[in-house]
């Protein structure tokens, strides 16, 4: 559940989806569920021109399974506090 | 909309905070588009959805866009074909993305592409998905031969 916290730490701040067919999405981050679909306000698309309907499109609900990268600004990211985190997660996973 | 809807939504995003359903009840009755993992673009107004994403539309038309004639290559759409399809069930692990479609807009990009009837855009469509069915295969046999795994689903076609 680690990361499903990270995310929702992100909400509201503009990110970059990278999906697995390699099309690139910019927009806000406006929710995420358990399974990492994530819902973009405002978007963007900034490489590909193959699905030319999302000019038109207000929002975007992206699948978690068909994302490979989100790209999120390094300054929105505590690394500090999730390397904490992710050391408590794995401590109560073995004990 | 009136102030009671508007609060009845709010009441269900509140006690469904950040799950899949309250990411898409804001679309229900609005037209959407849906890309779905065969490759496929539906456009249709959604009626009905579910934790997992299964979605029904209604009134859907499905779009293929094609390169300029005798491209394959998908990424620089000059002409598109569609057809009518009516209501759609989609079960959810084969929907890529969805969003709603601001309908003062919608035929813009349309406006560029010139339109082919959608039997020849289909039947064109298919050729290249074999194509590149033929050209992952050969891949994956390439990478396993160096004990390398291709990540391609047989139905990943997006």
């Amino acid at each position: 559940m680690l990361f499903f916290s990270f995310f929702k730490t992100l909400v509201d701040q503009e990110v970059v989806v990278e999906l697995k067919n390699d099309i690139e999405i910019k927009g806000v981050l406006k929710s995420v569920d358990q399974y990492l679909n994530l819902k973009l306000d405002n978007i963007s698309c900034t490489n590909e021109t193959k699905y030319p309907h999302l000019t038109s499109v207000k929002n975007l609900f992206i699948r978690g399974s068909t994302v490979r990268y989100v790209r999120i600004n390094p300054n929105a990211v505590d690394c500090t506090l999730l390397q904490d985190a992710s050391r408590r997660e794995a401590m109560q996973a073995a004990k | 909309m009136s102030e009671t809807d508007s609060n009845v939504e709010d009441l269900y995003l509140e006690s469904y905070a950040f799950t899949t359903a309250a990411a898409i009840v804001g679309s229900v009755d609005r037209k959407i588009f849906v890309l779905l993992r065969d490759g496929r673009n539906l456009f249709g107004v959604l009626r009905t959805f579910d934790q997992f994403a299964n979605l029904v539309l209604q009134d859907t038309i499905e779009r293929i866009y094609l390169g300029s004639e005798g491209s394959d290559d998908l990424s620089k759409p000059e002409r598109f074909g569609e057809a009518y399809r009516g209501v759609f069930m989609v079960r959810g692990e084969n929907v890529v993305m969805m969003g709603e479609v601001d309908i003062d807009h919608e035929d813009e990009h349309l406006e560029v592409l010139s339109q082919i009837p959608f039997e020849v855009a289909e039947k064109e469509l298919k050729s290249i998905h074999k194509q590149k069915m033929k050209f992952e295969k050969a891949k994956t046999k390439k990478l396993l031969s160096k004990g390398l795994i291709n990540d391609f689903a047989k139905s990943d076609l997006y």
